[in-house]
């Protein structure tokens, strides 16, 4: 607390940065599979609606492509992130059971 | 004769010169009179300003959008129906979020914690997707009337925000809470560049300040021991929530709240003087202001009443405030998604 005081910007900037990539986020902590699956969808159609917009304003034929891999890159990541998250959350729900089963042994 | 007309035209620009530095003075020192009150006591500021203020500068936002209305909407009907409709519901939705969960879960109690919190996400994140698709539909229909604007990207854009949205469904909320008090701002923005061009570049000069002001105010406030969200109770609490502290680790919920109070009291200089003084509409001229005022008998005596129904309002929330402060400012935040929601098309008519 004394530290905060003393200098605040540092521990406000590190409460606000996502965690760096090799910290484990607990599985508690992440949004559901449902959650991330609809919000792909949304950004998956954003992007496709991108690409014919760009069509439709005649941009170079490369740059509408790339923006067509970029949604298909969308739909694959929300797929990829979701069974994570699915993973993550059936650990999560079987070390609980675990852990209670333990407690209810040690009683 | 020509040296007269050059006499007069110096003396016109000297007069716009000394219109715009006092805007500017003005602007800035309210904004530093603002930073230095909600940085020395951000509960006390955010208690004050909203007994103080919120009355009355939804009743100058509700003269100002008045004064905005055509007298007669012809092929803006689409448009302003659309508005009011998209208004409406999400404002009568809006408080229903937090209870309905509790009402459909209250049949079924297992495991209630965890569904409510889910159910929360769907009702919120349904909302949002709603707020997102109104917003895209207004622009569609403002871009399709004059002046014509190109606005191609409004769909991938709201499919994207939408998406963003879902990922963490309660941020768009609280970003509304803080990204409202600068759509005053841009509001004003856009009256000063038809009305009072010569004020527009010392005002957006004006407006670069004001994140400076918020990085200050971030790195000279001190943590102090109520900044502990857990350990906060009453009124504090309910304006930590209000800000979304509980999202948040704690050590930051006293500048969240000391950032909300220095926008909205921001937001409250630009309606209830800014906007005022920059338009000349709100004041100057009390009635000829309003188009809708020279309709038939009918809608003038309907908004004559309103009018005077709505200074009771502010009279009256002055004295609920004093009677049940806590109460009364949940209440009239769950309203105010009304006048927030409201500035929305007639910006985008600006625009």
């Amino acid at each position: 607390m004394q530290n905060t005081a003393a200098n605040p910007l540092p521990i406000v900037l590190a409460d606000i940065l996502p965690s760096p990539p090799n910290i484990r986020i607990p599985a508690h902590e992440l949004p559901p599979v449902w959650q991330i699956l609809v919000a792909g969808s949304f950004l998956s159609i954003a992007v496709f609606l991108l690409a014919r917009t760009l069509l439709h304003k005649k941009r170079s034929r490369i740059a509408v492509v790339g923006v067509f891999i970029v949604a298909l890159i969308c739909l694959t990541a929300t797929i990829i992130v979701a069974r994570y998250v699915f993973h993550q959350s059936s650990s999560y729900q079987k070390e609980i059971q675990k852990r209670r089963a333990e407690i209810r042994s040690s009683h | 004769m020509s040296a007269i007309s050059q006499r007069h035209s110096d003396t016109s620009v000297h007069d716009l010169q000394r219109s715009t530095f006092i805007f500017v003075i003005g602007f800035l020192l309210f904004a530093i009179a603002a930073l230095t009150m909600t940085t020395t006591a951000p509960i006390g500021m955010s208690v004050l300003i909203v007994i103080l203020f919120a009355g009355p500068h939804n009743y100058v936002e509700a003269r100002y959008f008045l004064t905005r209305l055509p007298r007669r909407l012809g092929p803006l009907k689409r448009y302003f129906l659309y508005s009011a409709a998209g208004i409406v519901i999400l404002t009568v939705t809006y408080p229903l979020l937090a209870h309905v969960p509790d009402f459909v879960l209250r049949a079924n109690r297992s495991g209630i914690g965890s569904r409510r919190a889910a159910f929360v996400m769907v009702s919120v994140g349904i909302w949002n997707t709603a707020l997102i698709f109104w917003c895209a539909g207004l622009a569609a229909l403002r871009s399709s009337q004059r002046p014509y604007r190109n606005w191609d990207y409004k769909w991938p854009i709201a499919f994207g925000v939408a998406g963003a949205a879902w990922l963490q469904p309660l941020l768009l909320p609280l970003l509304l809470v803080f990204a409202h008090p600068l759509m005053g701002l841009w509001l004003l923005d856009r009256e000063i560049l038809f009305r009072r061009p010569h004020w527009s570049f010392a005002y957006r000069l004006c407006v670069a300040t004001v994140p400076v002001m918020l990085i200050m105010l971030w790195t000279l406030l001190p943590v102090g021991v109520s900044d502990l969200w857990p350990d906060i109770h009453g009124v504090e609490r309910q304006i930590a929530r209000h800000v979304g502290a509980p999202l948040f680790s704690p050590v930051i919920s006293k500048r969240l709240i000391a950032s909300h109070a220095f926008l909205e009291l921001l937001h409250y200089g630009v309606w209830i003087v800014a906007i005022p003084v920059a338009s000349g509409r709100v004041f100057s001229k009390p009635f000829q202001a309003i188009p809708l005022l020279r309709r038939s008998g009918l809608v003038r005596s309907i908004i004559r009443i309103g009018l005077i129904v709505g200074l009771a309002a502010v009279i009256a929330l002055w004295l609920f405030f004093q009677a049940d402060y806590s109460t009364t400012r949940d209440v009239y935040f769950a309203i105010a998604m009304l006048h927030v929601l409201a500035e929305i098309p007639f910006l985008l008519r600006m625009l």
